[in-house]
Order: structure tokens, then C-alpha cells, then sequence
């Protein structure tokens, strides 16, 4: 078996966010790291939106990110620590829409090491130095400078080494033009780990220790070195120079304190905390993240608590010497793992779970009544300042970014009965958690709709003069009319456009620089731009049956086959050519280029003729309407459209972008649509893709998106075929079946698409490009950890889990203590006052979404069942298991000695349950009985069971529970679940079972799986065979009897196969005395399964389906990870495929070698050599390489580049999108 | 298990390549006279005492030692005597039956030489049953009766009055040596694939056995013709019924009284008769 791996979505979960002028441009971009792919996202400041202009999948982990400028440049640079063991800068060029990487300084080993540097990057403001680190032990300093051509340099590497020692976090410090200088948070553990007592361990303090490189003598000194009070987690630093005091900004538990070299003194200010919070008033706050912004005139920082709450930061200074630290509540949004503040007042907030955001700054939060801390003010030790959260005061929520990041369980299925299947996520942590559901296909927002009178046949827009931004007209044909709508702030109905209104109208246009066309079945109207109308009219009995028009030419073709051409003169003249084209049938489709840029004319015409073939006719003067190339297709064609794809970004300082190349497109009848590429010079027609779109013939409209051309091809269901980060995509619109459409640009919607649907006009726009599924979301309480579908109903059983929470009851009771508290320590003359406060806070409610549940501390659990009906989205039941039980499984079973089809749901149960070190105060298996439709569970009973009960899995009409590590058959009984068997052989924990037939596999938390077999006779459960390879299993599922695919939690996916001659049909040995030497090998099963492959996501995978993704498809693996991925496997078919792209694969790693320097056969070997898996993302970016490498790869392959290309899209829409 | 190597690896290497040779160069060892255990090394089957060697090498140099020698005369002598008293047992049988009655056994005992076909042709040799239907054709039960007594024994006791001498029987002992499918093979294929090399005899085993019980089915066509008789359902419905109890967890004791496992837990009311025999 062979497989290939396939990403159908990327990681949305954000690790690193840094921000800078990436591009060059005035424009500010912001570069994420997704944990193995880089993305540059870049946020509109007119709409707010972000988009995506360029990810790379780097095959590597991003351990650290930077941006840096030379001194005196314009453009920032990017530098990445990753576990390559290499230090590598890449600039992005934008003309080409790639990273380029500029250098990379090989320091060390490969892989996440406690000494090799890359987890930690520091940049000297001034863009001077940059200092990588690793945990321990080591730092390097690069010199980083221009050469003569202005190019970047490195040097080679400076050591700032020093034994026993860990780093906490690292910032370059601002010291002006000064020799730079970095700060870093150490720890010293040579003592500690000397003394045998234990004592020095104790009085170990953390330091904070600068770092200066000489620039003068090339060298690095420890220049000083400072113990700590308080242990710190991060450094701020503070701008210098010109722009401010210089030094850092410390983040410790519960305080902020400002030191810096020289005569500064130390500034301490406490962390305020919440007033009146639930969480234990014991537990120090700390700071998590922050962000800098810097004018010319001033600077703040913004921090972030582990609570969300943001505090806007600024410090008083007294000639250079920071005399005050104050902090100001800001305002709250959800624990971010990076924050930047832009130029243009937009904060980008990359949260650590769930969806991003992108805030708009409208206040600094100068000027309003919350109250300013200081670090001036006197205060007791230990003692801090209170603030009361509210709700966004200063940020308005501009955009918001999905992110599944975490999924903790996937199911493909369809439930909604679409014939596509849907993938039902549990996403999120905490209060943020959600239950999603993903469909492919491209989210659509609905902007307006209009009804009609009566059903129209189609709609046009156009502009009143070509150098305008926004359309000014909508045109609607009905069959015997049109309508004319002007676009303002309001659509409306007009009459003095010039069109004729008492036609239907074929086509119609701008045309040259200020004219429109109309062509209608008895003639063409040209309307000049002071109402000048010219006609020309079909001759005799003729009439136009289609036409074709651009923004200078317009062809037409009348009943029996003859093509008239008219051309556009410098005049602003409409002429036909002197000669007529007649045609061998009737002519049923056609289509003209745009004019390109710096031309008179598009210099191919299109025709779809009705004996199924479509002719490409040359509009050149010289050669004018003489064929140049036909294409026969299997069925007559419906539509044509030409359009250009593939373009280039054009370059900020005016160059041209790379030139695209011309794409027809064919829809056909049968609901077909066919891609071809029409040659630009001798109009051949070459490298055909088809692809089926649905029931009905296939209508092609030319749209604008993203400022490059795409096709919106309609049949039964609407397609948007786009080229987008140099791949194309042909994606479906979640959206009801349409007509006609046009393109659409107003101000309010500079990127829209009219259509028509029935008797509605719709304006709708596509803003999510690039994204595969679109998500409907639903919030739920705690973290969901599992689910299980029940298919009658269409309904989710879903358990929730939040460790280290309260319930709903608890939290009530909190309150109500505190709410007594309150009143009880007030005062006589102040107890009116603390009931109005007791009152208030009881009947505060913020919403735990954004201002994030109270911590409870560890050991302390809340759980809720939930059933869910996921197409609309309710809740049908919540039971609320009591505080401190942890649901952490689930299954739904048919009995065998209970009413056939009654199911009942188990809930695996723990009580009291400790983490590290693992304890448990018991569990129970909660036994529900579900009513028929789903809507209700009734307990049953409640079974005591003594350890964890991890998983639980039908079996044979009864269930098979993981209790700990005690792999149990449980039958129905009367007051409880009978336990029947029992296996106490598998190690540690029992993490899932998987069934099939008499054959269970059963997961080791860290041992494999295990094979055991169910002997009916003797009543036993035997383990017949196991894995060779230790494995920490996530999830594992049965591809077939022999055969299972597990996930483990390095980010490794393997399948293991029983081979044809083991047998299930073993003793266990019942008497003990078996010999030593006969129990197997290392006490383990004395049969082993083979590895048949293995491979490195890189991310962990929660959730192993086999499952079907498109209707009619074939089945392939599906994994979903944490991170957000999901992704698939699928087989390979053939011997031929598969060598093909085992070929392709070493190519391409030999010619496209990962961007961050880890070799891509070593990282996709991280724990075990990679077998039998070809990494489809690599062989994917073949598309993005530059042409020359794609024909010197080609060639090899003896093939040609569209050739590999076409083959990879073959395999991806066969199984997937 | 150990990985650590002694020795650089060329020499390993020649070691190795020495071993190789020397398991090909080794003597014939058939398959019946050794056994791979399932942890890979192997047991001499001839020696009482099942001595355990690591390589086929070993076994080849224990093959040739004193001790096996003496083992193998032993052997030979009670292997002799075991299929006399089988070949008594079966003729016994056949006599009271009147059908050729295959020998049971699931996989032949190591050692022992194809017994059937002699046994067959031995019998057809002596005198008194005069054997003239073949071996699927039905025999009249009814001539058990004229069987005589003394007719009983004779093929048996004929055999036995000529005792082969001490070097026939190694000269016998060695040519069918050769015959026999030799160990190496078993190895080699255990090696391919790892815990094939102890499932095989299982196998096999069942193999014979489904072939065993395919033949006496039809060597008696009487039994089958009775298979779906009312008495055979009830059989069915009690083993059933047997396999319902065991699975919920009632276990026989010595009286053949089902009795509850102390390990498994049950409904208080529940007890043997409540699990339907359905």
C-alpha cells in the first residue's frame, strides 16, 4: 500500500506573529507562522479585511519569527529559528509572490534541542544584530550589513555560550546607535545541580543578563548580570536612542518592573487583577504577550494577562531616567499567542485557540474615566490595584479570522442529506470551544436582495467611463424587455441611460473610453458619452442570436451561421469589417478576450458551433476572421470565456508583474466544463482539464477577484474557477443555484457579483478565497473532547470537559458566598452601599467567551453532555454532570439483551481526577437511554468502575470499556453494567478501542496497539498480537480486518498490519507454567504486526477516519490535527501513479528544498523513517516553482510541466477538493 | 535483547557469512526431528529431554553428538513399539467396526514415518478379513459377528514375530530420512515473516483436522444421513445454549453444575435457568 498525502486545509492556529513592510510598499503585512507554514496576511485599510497574500508550507517547525530593517532601509526582512539547526533570513519579493530566502547559516544539529539554538531570536532595533538562543547553553550573534550592491549580509556567527545555564526569553535592547545590546531572562543551575541538599535549588534566582556585542572588536561580552525577585516569563523592551529611556520592561508573576543599565533605578508596578473575580485570589497573574507601537513622538505597550484583559502601558521619564510605570485598562479580548499594533490603527490579535482577530484602534484610551495606575502610587507589598472588565470600549471588531485550531475530534458524514459529505469538528478550548460544521465550498455573503417584476434572463453591469472605479448601471434583460438600474447609494430604476428598453438584450457593455453598447436580437446601439446614439441593424430577416463584446470590439452572429465583426476606431467609431465570416452551423456560444493592456484589440474570437466544436478565428487585421484552430467536444458547447490567468502582482515601483496566459473555458451542455489553454500567439488550443459540475449546462460569466480575473461557471450548483497563490482552484459557492451573473463593484462592495436567481437580483461577494470549506459554528460550554453521531436522528452526543473550572452550580455558589463576603465586611454606615455592590456583581454577566472562565485550580472538573441537532444548531438536551467529574468518553450501543432498537449512550466518567501525577478518586459509566428521535437521555443507572474509563466501544451486542488499564466487557444488567471479562495485560492506559468482528484493537496511551481477540468459549479476552514500535496513540481506526491506522501524539501517522498468517486463535496460558522463553518476545504478544507506513504530519493528529469526501469519489484517510489541519491520505491505484510521484517527490526535494532549511525527507522521518507515504504538499508546490526548474523536472520525468501539473490536480479531485 | 555488536563489522560481517555456510553445509535435518519454538530457537524432538539451541548450526553439532546417538536408538526402539501398539489399536477397532477408521490425530507425531498407507496395505495383506471393497464403499456391519478370535490378532502378531534387526532399522531410519521436508525451510520462512514460523503447525493442524472430518463424514454416510435428526438440534440448542452461559460468565465445576464465576458479576435475581436457551 501506498500512499499520498494531501492537505485539504491548512493550520489556522496561529504560533508566531510578526509585522512589517514586508513587501517594500507603503503597506504594512503581517507574517504568521502556523507551526510548519508561513503565511503573509496583509489587512485592507479600507475594508478591514485581511487577506492572504502568499503561504508556504516550509516543512520544518517555526520555533521563533522576527522581522528586522537595515538601518536606513525601507524593506523588513524575516528571520526564522526553526529545528533545522539553521539560521535563515528570507525576504519576500513581491513581484513574484515568493519568499526568497536570502541567507542560511547552518549552527547545529537538526531537530528541537535543549542546546542548539532556534527557539529564541532577538533583534537589535537598528537591524544591526540579530541574537539566536537556544533553551540552553547556547546564543549566536550575527552582524548583519549591506555590501557594496546593497545586498544583505551575514557574518559569521559570534558565541555568547555559557554553561548550566536555561533561557527563559531574549529581546534586543534599543541602545541607539550605541554597540548593541540584548537582554535575556537566565537561570544559573550549576549550583542547584551540585548540591546534594536540595537547598540551592531553593534559593536559585532567575537573572536577567545583558549581552553587548562589540562592534568595535567583533565580539560578544556578558557585560552584566542582575538576580531577579520575582521569576519572570518575558521582557519588553523599551525604545531608546532618540525615542525613549531604553532598557526593558520585565513581566513577572503579579508585577512590571522597568530596569535598565547605568544609574536607573528599578520601577516596580503591580499587575491590577479583576475586582471581585472568581478565580483564587492566591493565584499570581501574569503577563502573556504584548505589543509595541512607536511614532516619532511617542510609544506605548500593550500587555496581555493570561485573562485577556489588554493594559496600555506607558512610562514617565524625567530626562532619560523612567521615573513612573502606568498602566491603564484597556480593554479585553481572547488570549493572544502574538499581538501587533499596525501604522494604520488596526490591532491584529493571532489567538492561542479558536478564531483570530483584527481590531480597529479607535481610542487610545486617553481620555476616558478608567482609572490610570501607577507605579508611583503607595501601596502595601503584596498588595495590587482592582479594575472592573467591560466591554470593548477602545477596539472595534474589524475582521475575524476562522480558526479550528484546536480539533479535538472529527466525524465525516453526511447528516444534512447534501450528498457532499460534511466534516462535524469539535473545536476550541474553555468558553471559546465550538461544535463546527465544514462543507466545501466558498462562503458567500449575501448583500442585497431585490425582487423583480417577473423572471429575468439575464444581467449586466458596466461603467459609464472606463477609468471609473464602481459600475454605474445594472442592466436586466426579461424576454421581452430591459431594465435599466443606476448604482448610487441606492438602485433604482432609470430611464435616460440611452438603452433600449423595449428589447431583450443580448449582451451589452462599455465600450473604448466612455461608450456603451448594447446588442439586442435585431441590432446593435452604440450610445456615445453625450447620448449620441448610432444603430446598426441586422439585415433583411436576420437577427443577432449571439454575440460576443470586449471593451472594443463586438462580434455577432445572425440566424444561419454568418459572424459580422465591428471594431472600435481611434474615433470612437463603431465599424464592421468589410468581409463576413460564414460559419458551417449555427453558431450557439461566444467569446472575446479582454483587450489587453497597451492594445487595440483581443486578437481571438471564440465560437462554439452546434456541431460540437468550438473554433478559435483570428480578429488580426492581417489574417481577419480566418480560422486559426477547432476543438471537437463530447457534447455542444453552452458557453465560452476567455480570460486571462495566472497574473503576477504587479510590483509596487511600477514594474509589470509576470505575464498570465489565456484560459477557454467551455461549458457544455451535459455539465461539463473544460479548460483549455489558447495559445497567445498561434491561438492553439492545448492541455484540456474537465471537470463536472452538475446536472445542468455549464454558463460562464467573467469576473474580477482579488483584482485578477476568474470564471463563475453555473450549473445545477454555481463554481468559482480562481487562481489563487499560484494554483487554480475551482471551488462551489455555499449559496442556492443562480442563473446569471456579472461581475459588481460599488463602494460599498468594490468586489461583488450581481446575480439572479428566479425573480431576485442578488449582490453577493466571495471574500474567503483560497479557503476550502466554509464553517457554520455553534458555541458550547467547556472544551467538547467527544462525540458520537446518531445517525437515525442526525443528532451529536457530545461530552464536554474543562479541567481546572467550575460548573455552572459552583460558580452560582461562588458568587453568592462572595456576594455575603461582601456585605458581611462592610461597615454600618457602608452596608447600603455593599448591597448595591452584592446586588451588581451577582447580576454581572460577562461573557465567559471573551473575558474567559474562572481558573478553579488543578483537580477541579466540570462536564456537561450535550445533544445536539447540527443542521440547525440547537441544543436538545444538556445534562450537567456534578463538580469535579470529567466526562472523557462516549459511545453509543445496541445491547444485546434489551429491546432491539433501543440504544443507550455510556459516558465514561472520572471522578476526582488528578493529572500529574495521574490520580483518580474513582469513575462511573453512566448509562442513558435514548428515545427514538434523539431528543432526550434518560439515566439508567450509574455503574462504579475503580480507575479512569478512557474509552469505551460496542462489541458483539455488549461493550468493551478501557477502565485504566483494564480492557473490560461490561453486559446490560438491571442496577448496573455487569462486568463479564477482563484483560489486565496491556500496560498503561487504555486510550481506544476499536472493533471488528471478534478482533479488538486496543491503544496504549504509550505502548501501541494492541490485538486481542474476544474467545466466547473460555469467556477470555486474549491478546493475540501487538506493535513492535512504542507509540503514544492519539486515535486509531480500523481500515480493515488486518489492518489499522493509528495517530500518535509526535505527529506521526502509521498503518500496521497483522500479516495473512498470523492467527487469532491463540491460548492465553491458563496454567502459568509456560515456559520463560516461550512468552514472546520482551514479554510482549508473542505475534507482531508490521509497519506497512509511517509518516510526520508534524502536527497531532486528534481524529483517523476513513471516509469519502466528494460524491462518487474514492475513500481516503481523513486526519484533522490540533493545529487545525485537515488532511488526507488517500491509496494510490496504480503502480504507475505512484512511481510518478514517488519520482516527482525526490525531485522536488532535490530542486525546491524547504524554506527554513530542514530537509524535507529527515522531517518527514522525525521519529520514524518516512515509508510508503509521498508528500503530496511537496509535489504541490511544483505549481509555484519558477518555469525553468518546473521543465528541467519535467523533462525528467518525460513529461511536460502542464502534463505534472494536470496529474496532481487528477489525484487531488479524485478524492478530495 | 542485545544491539551492541562485538567485534568491528567486517569481522561480524565474515562471522556472519561463516554461520550462513555453515547452516547451508549442515546436515539434513528433517522437520519431524526439530521444532522452532515461537521465540525462534529450536528443540531437538528425538532427545527425551528437549535440549534448546539458538541456531540450526547447533542443532546440527548436537545431531552428531554421543548423547543424541543414544537418544536416537531409544527413540527408534520406542517409536517401533508405539506403532505397534497403534497398529494393534486400529486393527482392533477395524475388526469391531468394520471400517477402516483413519488415525484421528490431528498432525502426525514427530518422528513417525506416514503410518496409514503401510497399515493399509498390511491389512489387505493378511489373511483373515479378506478386505475386497474399497475404502468408500459401506461395509456390512453385519459380518462383525463371523469375525473369529483367533482371527483377530494375526496380521498384528505375524508382524510382530519378525523383528527387523538393529541395522535395517537405522538403514530404514536414514532413508526416510531424506524424504521427509527438511527444517530448514520451516526456518527460512519464519524468518520472512516474523511469527509465521509457530502459527504453521497450528494450521496445518487444522487443517488436518477439517480434512479429517470431511473423510469420516463420508466413510459414513449413516452419520450423515442422520446429521439433521431432532436429537442434533437439541445438541445444538444445548451448546448454544452452553456458549450463552459461558459468555455471561457461569462456569461448570467438577459435577458439571454450572456455577457462577467469582470474577464476573451478575444480576442479584440472575441465575442459570434465566438465560433463555433460544
Amino acid at each position: 500500500m501506498h500512499l499520498y498525502n494531501l492537505t485539504l486545509q491548512r493550520a489556522t492556529g496561529i504560533t508566531h506573529a510578526v509585522h512589517g513592510n514586508f513587501s517594500g510598499s507603503k503597506m504594512q503585512e503581517i507574517l504568521v507562522s502556523r507551526g510548519k507554514s508561513l503565511e503573509l496576511l496583509r489587512p485592507d485599510p479600507n475594508t478591514g479585511k485581511v487577506h492572504t497574500l502568499l503561504t508556504v508550507e516550509v516543512f520544518g517547525i517555526v520555533r521563533s519569527l522576527m522581522a528586522f530593517r537595515l538601518t536606513g532601509g525601507t524593506k523588513d526582512y524575516i528571520v526564522v529559528g526553526s529545528d533545522s539547526g539553521r539560521i535563515v533570513i528570507l525576504e519576500y519579493i513581491s513581484t513574484k509572490n515568493i519568499f526568497e530566502k536570502v541567507h542560511q547559516e547552518t549552527f547545529g544539529k537538526s531537530g528541537c534541542r535543549r542546546i542548539v539554538p532556534g527557539q529564541y531570536l532577538a533583534i537589535d532595533p537598528k537591524g544591526r544584530a540579530v541574537m539566536i538562543g537556544a533553551i540552553e547553553k547556547q546564543k549566536l550573534v550575527y552582524i548583519l550589513n549591506r555590501d557594496a550592491e546593497a545586498r544583505l549580509t551575514i557574518s559569521s556567527p559570534l558565541e555568547a555560550h555559557k554553561s548550566n545555564t536555561l533561557v527563559y526569553h531574549t529581546v534586543g535592547v534599543d541602545a541607539g546607535f550605541e554597540n548593541p545590546m540584548f537582554a535575556c531572562l537566565e537561570i544559573d543551575y550549576e549550583e542547584a545541580d551540585t548540591d546534594p541538599t536540595g537547598e540551592a535549588a531553593h534559593k536559585t534566582q532567575q537573572t536577567l543578563t545583558f549581552y553587548e556585542l562589540d562592534l568595535g572588536l567583533n565580539h560578544v561580552v556578558r557585560k552584566y548580570s542582575e538576580p531577579l525577585e520575582e521569576h519572570a516569563n518575558f521582557l519588553v523592551s523599551v525604545p531608546g536612542g532618540n525615542d525613549g529611556p531604553s532598557g526593558v520592561l520585565i513581566c513577572s508573576e503579579n508585577y512590571l518592573t522597568y530596569k535598565n543599565l547605568g544609574d536607573q533605578h528599578d520601577i516596580r508596578c503591580p499587575i491590577p487583577r479583576r475586582r471581585n473575580d472568581l478565580d483564587d485570589p492566591e493565584r499570581g497573574m501574569i503577563f502573556v504577550c504584548s505589543a509595541t507601537h512607536k511614532t516619532k513622538s511617542m510609544f506605548f505597550f500593550l500587555a496581555q494577562t493570561e485573562q485577556g484583559d489588554i493594559f496600555k502601558i506607558t512610562l514617565e521619564t524625567d530626562e532619560d531616567m523612567v521615573t513612573e510605570i502606568k498602566l491603564k485598562y484597556f480593554d479585553t479580548v481572547p488570549v493572544a499567542s502574538a499581538m501587533c499594533v499596525m501604522k494604520t490603527g488596526f490591532l491584529f490579535v493571532a489567538s492561542e485557540f479558536g478564531n483570530h482577530y483584527l481590531y480597529q484602534i479607535a481610542h487610545l484610551g486617553d481620555d476616558d474615566d478608567e482609572p490610570e495606575f501607577s507605579s508611583a502610587m503607595p501601596l502595601e507589598e503584596g498588595d495590587t490595584f482592582f479594575f472592573a472588565p467591560r466591554p470593548l470600549r477602545n477596539l472595534v471588531l474589524v475582521d475575524e479570522l476562522d480558526s479550528l485550531s484546536p480539533i479535538l475530534a472529527c466525524q465525516v458524514a453526511d447528516l444534512a442529506n447534501e450528498d457532499t459529505p460534511q466534516l462535524y469538528m469539535l473545536c476550541g478550548r474553555g468558553p471559546r470551544s465550538s461544535v463546527r460544521v465544514l462543507r466545501h465550498g466558498l462562503e458567500v455573503s449575501e448583500m442585497a436582495v431585490s425582487e423583480l417584476p417577473g423572471n429575468p434572463n439575464a444581467v449586466w453591469t458596466v461603467k459609464r467611463r472606463v477609468d471609473e472605479e464602481y459600475d454605474a448601471y445594472i442592466i436586466v434583460s426579461f424576454v421581452n424587455a430591459t431594465l435599466v438600474l443606476s448604482i448610487g447609494e441606492t438602485v433604482e430604476e432609470v430611464t435616460d441611460s440611452g438603452f433600449l428598453g423595449t428589447t431583450p438584450t443580448l449582451s451589452c457593455s462599455a465600450l473604448g473610453e466612455d461608450a456603451l453598447v448594447q446588442v439586442y436580437p435585431d441590432g446593435i446601439r452604440h450610445i456615445r458619452a453625450d447620448k449620441r446614439v448610432n444603430e446598426w441593424k441586422a439585415p433583411g430577416k436576420k437577427t443577432i442570436v449571439k454575440c460576443a463584446v470586449n471593451q472594443r470590439q463586438v462580434v455577432i452572429a445572425l440566424t444561419g451561421g454568418e459572424l459580422v465583426y465591428f471594431e472600435m476606431d481611434p474615433t470612437g467609431q463603431l465599424n464592421e469589417y468589410t468581409e463576413r465570416k460564414e460559419m458551417p452551423s449555427e453558431a450557439v456560444c461566444m467569446a472575446l478576450a479582454n483587450v489587453p493592456t497597451g492594445e487595440q484589440r483581443s486578437r481571438f474570437l471564440a465560437v462554439g458551433l452546434a456541431d460540437n466544436t468550438v473554433r478559435i478565428i483570428s480578429l488580426d487585421p492581417l489574417d481577419c476572421l480566418s480560422p486559426l484552430s477547432m476543438q471537437a467536444l463530447p457534447a455542444a458547447a453552452e458557453s465560452l470565456c476567455i480570460v486571462e490567468m495566472g497574473v503576477g502582482e504587479a510590483g509596487g515601483e511600477g514594474e509589470p508583474g509576470t505575464s498570465g496566459s489565456l484560459y477557454l473555458n467551455i461549458g457544455l451542455q451535459n455539465g461539463v466544463l473544460l479548460r483549455t489553454v489558447l495559445d497567445q500567439i498561434t491561438g492553439d488550443l492545448a492541455d484540456t482539464r474537465t471537470r463536472y459540475l452538475g446536472s445542468r449546462p455549464v454558463k460562464l460569466f467573467r469576473i474580477k477577484m482579488q483584482g485578477s480575473e476568474a470564471v463563475l461557471a453555473m450549473s445545477s450548483r454555481s463554481w468559482l474557477s480562481y487562481y489563487y497563490q499560484n494554483r487554480f482552484h475551482l471551488t462551489p459557492l455555499s449559496y442556492e443555484s443562480l442563473e446569471y451573473a456579472s461581475g459588481f463593484s460599488s463602494e460599498q462592495c468594490p468586489e461583488g457579483i450581481v446575480a439572479i436567481s428566479t425573480n431576485t437580483l442578488r449582490i453577493l461577494a466571495l471574500e474567503k478565497l483560497g479557503a476550502v470549506f466554509n464553517q457554520v459554528s455553534f458555541p458550547v460550554d467547556y472544551t467538547p473532547r467527544k462525540f458520537v453521531i446518531h445517525h437515525e436522528s442526525a443528532h451529536l452526543i457530545i461530552t464536554e470537559t474543562e479541567h481546572n473550572a467550575y460548573t455552572e452550580d459552583t460558580k452560582k455558589q461562588r458568587r453568592i458566598q462572595m456576594a455575603e463576603e461582601m456585605q458581611e465586611a462592610a461597615g454600618e454606615e457602608e452596608q447600603e452601599l455593599a448591597r448595591e455592590m452584592a446586588e451588581a456583581f451577582l447580576n454581572e454577566d460577562l461573557p465567559e467567551s471573551v473575558f474567559s472562565a474562572p481558573k478553579a485550580g488543578p483537580g477541579m472538573w466540570a462536564s456537561v453532555i450535550r445533544v445536539l441537532d447540527p443542521v440547525e444548531g440547537k441544543t436538545e438536551q444538556l445534562i450537567k454532570l456534578d463538580q469535579n467529574e470529567a466526562a472523557l468518553s462516549i459511545a453509543l450501543v445496541k445491547f444485546g439483551n434489551q429491546a432491539d432498537n433501543q440504544q443507550f449512550v455510556i459516558v465514561g466518567v472520572a471522578k476526582e481526577l488528578q493529572l500529574n501525577p495521574r490520580q483518580v478518586g474513582g469513575g462511573f459509566l453512566y448509562t442513558y437511554k435514548v428515545n427514538a428521535d434523539c431528543t432526550h437521555l434518560d439515566l439508567v443507572h450509574k455503574t462504579p468502575v475503580d480507575e479512569v474509563p478512557s474509552a469505551i466501544a460496542p462489541f458483539q451486542g455488549r461493550i468493551l470499556v478501557g477502565v485504566g488499564r483494564m480492557l473490560r466487557l461490561y453486559d446490560m444488567g438491571r442496577k448496573k453494567l455487569l462486568r463479564k471479562c477482563e484483560n489486565k495485560h496491556i500496560p498503561n492506559l487504555i486510550v481506544n478501542i476499536q472493533a471488528m468482528g471478534h478482533r479488538i484493537f486496543v491503544s496504549d496511551v504509550q505502548e501501541s496497539v494492541y490485538m486481542v481477540r474476544y474467545k466466547r468459549q473460555e469467556n477470555q479476552l486474549i491478546i493475540f498480537a501487538d506493535d513492535t514500535h512504542p507509540r503514544w496513540i492519539t486515535t486509531a481506526t480500523i481500515l480493515d480486518f488486518d489492518t489499522v491506522a493509528t495517530a500518535d501524539k509526535f505527529g506521526n501517522i502509521a498503518v500496521i498490519r497483522l500479516s495473512g498468517n498470523i492467527t487469532d486463535d491463540v491460548d492465553e496460558d491458563p496454567t502459568g507454567n509456560k515456559a520463560l522463553w516461550d512468552r514472546g518476545l520482551l514479554n510482549g504478544a508473542s505475534q507482531k504486526a508490521g509497519i506497512v507506513a509511517n509518516f510526520h504530519v508534524g502536527e497531532i493528529c486528534m481524529s483517523l477516519q476513513r471516509a469519502t469526501l466528494i460524491p462518487g469519489g474514492s475513500e481516503s484517510l481523513v486526519y484533522t490535527t490540533l493545529s487545525g489541519t485537515v488532511g488526507v491520505l488517500v491509496p494510490f491505484t496504480s503502480h504507475e501513479d505512484q512511481d510518478f510521484f514517488q519520482h516527482l517527490e525526490m525531485h522536488m526535494r532535490s530542486e525546491n528544498p524547504p524554506l527554513c532549511g530542514r530537509d524535507h525527507l529527515s522531517f518527514r522521518s522525525y521519529y520514524y523513517p518516512v515509508k510508503n507515504v509521498l508528500d503530496g504538499d511537496l509535489c504541490e508546490q511544483f505549481n509555484s516553482i519558477d518555469i525553468a526548474k518546473q521543465k528541467s523536472i519535467a523533462d525528467d520525468l518525460d513529461r511536460t510541466p502542464s502534463e505534472v501539473s494536470k496529474k496532481l490536480e487528477d489525484i487531488r479531485t479524485r478524492y478530495a477538493f | 535483547m542485545s544491539y551492541k555488536r562485538d567485534g568491528d563489522d567486517l569481522s561480524l560481517l565474515r562471522r556472519l557469512k561463516h554461520h550462513r555456510v555453515c547452516e547451508l553445509l549442515s546436515n539434513h535435518i528433517p522437520d519431524d526431528e526439530a521444532m522452532l519454538l515461537k521465540n525462534g530457537r529450536l528443540t531437538c524432538m528425538i532427545c527425551s529431554h528437549r535440549p534448546i539451541f539458538d541456531t540450526l548450526s547447533m542443532l546440527a553439532i548436537h545431531r552428531k553428538g554421543k548423547k543424541h546417538i543414544s537418544e536416537l536408538s531409544k527413540f527408534l526402539v520406542h517409536k517401533r513399539e508405539a506403532d505397534t501398539r497403534k497398529l494393534k489399536a486400529e486393527h482392533r477397532r477395524y475388526l469391531h467396526s468394520g471400517l477402516a477408521v483413519k488415525s484421528m490425530s490431528h498432525a502426525p507425531l514427530p518422528g513417525q514415518v506416514q503410518g496409514n498407507k503401510l497399515f493399509v496395505t498390511q491389512v489387505t495383506h493378511s489373511g483373515g478379513s479378506k478386505l475386497k471393497f474399497g475404502l468408500q464403499q459401506r461395509k456390512m456391519i453385519l459380518d462383525i459377528q463371523n469375525v473369529s478370535k483367533e482371527a483377530e490378532l494375526s496380521g498384528v502378531v505375524t508382524k510382530n514375530a519378525v523383528l527387523p534387526s538393529a541395522s535395517a532399522q537405522v538403514r530404514q531410519y536414514l532413508k526416510g530420512l531424506w524424504k521427509k521436508k527438511p527444517l530448514e525451510k520451516t526456518v527460512e520462512k519464519h524468518r520472512e515473516n516474523y511469527g509465521e514460523g509457530w502459527t504453521k503447525p497450528l494450521s496445518i493442524a487444522h487443517n488436518n483436522s477439517v480434512t479429517d472430518c470431511a473423510e469420516s463424514k463420508v466413510e459414513n454416510p449413516a452419520a450423515a444421513a442422520r446429521s439433521w435428526s431432532d436429537e442434533d438440534i437439541a445438541k445444538k440448542k444445548k451448546a448454544d445454549h452452553d456458549l450463552k452461559l459461558r459468555m455471561n460468565g457461569w462456569i461448570k465445576n467438577a459435577d458439571g453444575m454450572w456455577v457462577q464465576d467469582p470474577d464476573v458479576e451478575f444480576d442479584s435475581d440472575e441465575h442459570e435457568a434465566t438465560i433463555s436457551p433460544d
